[in-house]
């Protein structure tokens, strides 16, 4: 037996199913989180009920990503039950949706959810009338409370019973129905009379009808029958949707969050390390005594307890703290509020506003900004942030280290500053061109307070992939490095210094430090403070190194957030700069 | 008169949503003809508006609030 939920974004969908299945599904309190799709088993009566999580959209016929996917779900599955979880508080335009789902010709079952909700705006719905006029079961719901659990569960007990829910009269058998079409162009609905041109964003005048209707049926069934109650965290919010008091608190919860991340890494690595280190040598002589004494067995030994530091010194606590702040930040609705109070900001760069939020963390360490990129609306705005931190946005590890060679050879801040600001004001506005803005639309979420349990299960989740993905994938790179470094492939390189200095004006050996960054950018500084370098020289090779690849657990959660497709690119662009900087570098420096 | 030139607190009807692109985006979050909107709040320097349409509240950059326009209720 199929159910699939669908409904607006912030109806609080993902809760109403996490009441009902007690599983482990993404909730959020902010528009389009649960991108993907997921499927929790059920139990009722002894049946098992396939539950499937959708994407929070305001139409099925949409263009956007969100709709695409219930669409293809919707064909794809053949469901038996359509769950449509509505907000209740926000009925006329959640019917909308409903209206759609409707013609859909499948059984459907409403989830009012929110209830609790309308009763304290001192609003009455009638859920009889409501049920009458749109001709199916409608069953108010609280996920807060439980209200409306028992009902749901006797309703599906009944639908598998000998009463189907399709053959009671609930179910209008003389609606007009459509079938949804994918295969149409532009996914349009297909039931359009207004427009010529199937562009894909036009509204026909069955959306019209539809809006129309709800806005009826609305009026109809809801009544006021008290005064609106002051709700908990009404004061709060009109604080923080206050434009300058309201950013000015949300940059002081960020800073906050940032700091702690910082202050966690700090702390955890001591104690992390301590016991990394006799796990390191236990492996070491394991490795050494089951393979035979070699170049294989040493490379081994060493790249295998090399490679344990880096995931669990930086990556185990950024991915459990962001993990950990991002939940809170979406469950308690202050997320979008981020996007909005920045939006000025990050239009100048050319991506949504929230994008401030995971370059900032950039400067600490580029792994947790990688994974905060997430706070992003779109896979296109993800990338133009994961872009710019690869290459541009100096990590505070990267920034030590430059400074020390930049002292150590006299080379020329500004110049290498300058260069940096430069290069991050060009890319992010070729970035920004090449994908284009939407108009800025954006649902701000109630603010609520976060289910502990929910808060933990988001991270977890999001922690999931560290051992399964994030771990045995850099094992992995840093033995292939290894060899790669053993092997003296970089040798090669040290015979080119014609070219070296002809095209960048530095010595080869330098030049191989600045292909060194691919595996490790703050290494490479490291090799260039044991090379005679003039200023001049020092100020080209530093400006390449910083404005080059991100380092290898950069990569490593960029593969795993964006796909190795995108990371392929990022390390192109990241060649290209550092090569072209060199290039313009040594034409116009004295 | 468009939502751009409201004062804080004022509560509208929409008349009708000037050119094409957003129409469908605002539709769907419930901005269309007839509907009635209160203005929440005006970030500074050209930031976006907070309006309430039904029992939401929604964010909209001033290039697509300048297209929606609205009379007095």
């Amino acid at each position: 037996m199929k159910i699939i939920a669908i409904g607006n974004p912030n109806v609080g969908k993902s809760a109403v199913l996490n009441r009902l299945t007690g599983s482990q599904i993404f909730v959020s309190n902010y528009a389009g989180t649960s991108v993907e799709t997921c499927k929790t088993k059920m139990i009722i009566a002894g049946r098992e009920f396939y539950i499937y999580d959708t994407p929070g959209v305001y139409s099925i016929f949409s263009v956007a990503d969100e709709a695409r996917v219930v669409r293809e779900l919707l064909e794809e599955e053949q469901a038996d039950i359509i769950l449509n979880i509505v907000d209740a508080s926000n009925l006329e335009r959640n019917l909308v949706l409903t209206n759609e789902l409707l013609t859909l010709g499948k059984p459907l079952i409403i989830l009012l959810n929110q209830i609790d909700m309308v009763r304290s705006l001192g609003m009455n719905i009638d859920v009889k009338l409501l049920a009458q006029r749109l001709g199916c079961l409608v069953i108010p719901f609280s996920a807060t409370s439980g209200e409306g659990f028992f009902e749901f569960i006797k309703t599906m007990e009944e639908y598998i019973g000998p009463k189907n829910i399709s053959k009671t009269d609930h179910n209008d058998k003389n609606r007009k129905t459509y079938t949804i079409n994918l295969n149409s162009e532009h996914n349009c609905s297909g039931n359009c009379f207004r427009c010529s041109d199937h562009t894909g964003d036009c509204m026909s005048e069955a959306d019209l009808q539809r809006a129309e209707e709800a806005r009826r049926t609305s009026k109809m069934v809801s009544k006021r029958v008290s005064a609106r109650q002051k709700m908990r965290l009404d004061k709060i919010e009109r604080i923080y949707d206050r434009p300058v008091l309201g950013s000015f608190l949300l940059l002081i919860i960020a800073y906050l969050g940032f700091y702690t991340l910082l202050k966690f890494i700090d702390l955890s690595e001591g104690p992390i390390n301590m016991l990394l280190h006799p796990l390191g040598l236990f492996i070491e002589t394991f490795i050494e005594n089951i393979l035979p004494v070699g170049w294989l067995s040493s490379i081994f030994a060493k790249a295998i307890p090399e490679g344990l530091i880096i995931p669990f010194t930086i990556i185990m606590p950024a991915m459990l703290v962001v993990g950990f702040f991002m939940a809170i930040l979406e469950d308690t609705g202050l997320l979008p509020r981020y996007s909005v109070a920045l939006e000025r900001v990050g239009s100048l760069f050319g991506f949504s506003g929230q994008g401030i939020i995971p370059l900032a963390i950039g400067f600490g360490c580029r792994t947790p900004a990688i994974v905060a990129s997430r706070i992003m609306p779109n896979q296109a705005q993800r990338f133009i942030v994961v872009t710019l931190l690869s290459i541009v946005i100096p990590c505070s590890a990267t920034l030590g280290v430059l400074a020390a060679v930049i002292a150590a050879f006299n080379a020329s801040l500004p110049v290498i500053i300058g260069t940096m600001l430069l290069v991050f004001a060009i890319l992010s506005s070729i970035l920004s061109r090449l994908i284009p803005r939407e108009e800025y639309i954006y649902e701000l979420p109630p603010l609520r307070v976060p289910l502990i349990s929910n808060v933990i299960n988001k991270t977890n989740m999001r922690f999931t992939g560290f051992f399964t993905e994030v771990l045995p994938l850099l094992l992995v790179m840093n033995i292939g490095i290894r060899m790669l470094m053993d092997s003296g492939a970089l040798e090669y390189f040290r015979g080119m210094d014609g070219f070296s200095r002809a095209l960048f004006g530095i010595p080869a050996e330098a030049l191989v430090a600045v292909l060194i960054t691919i595996f490790q950018r703050y290494l490479a500084p490291i090799v260039l403070i044991n090379l005679p370098l003039t200023s001049r020289e020092a100020t080209i090779a530093i400006a390449m190194i910083a404005l080059s690849l991100p380092c290898l657990p950069a990569i490593v959660m960029t593969i795993r957030e964006l796909g190795l497709k995108n990371l392929v690119k990022i390390i192109a662009m990241g060649l290209a700069t550092s090569f072209t900087v060199g290039f313009l570098l040594n034409l116009l420096l004295p | 008169m468009n939502i751009n030139n409201l004062d804080i607190g004022q509560k509208v009807k929409v008349l009708k949503i000037e050119g094409r692109g957003a129409e469908k985006r605002l539709f769907e979050i419930g901005i269309m003809e007839g509907a009635e909107l209160q203005l929440i709040t005006r970030h500074p320097f050209k930031g976006p508006l907070v309006i309430k349409v039904g029992n939401a509240n929604v964010a909209l950059g001033r290039s697509i609030a300048d297209k929606v326009k609205v009379e007095a209720v």
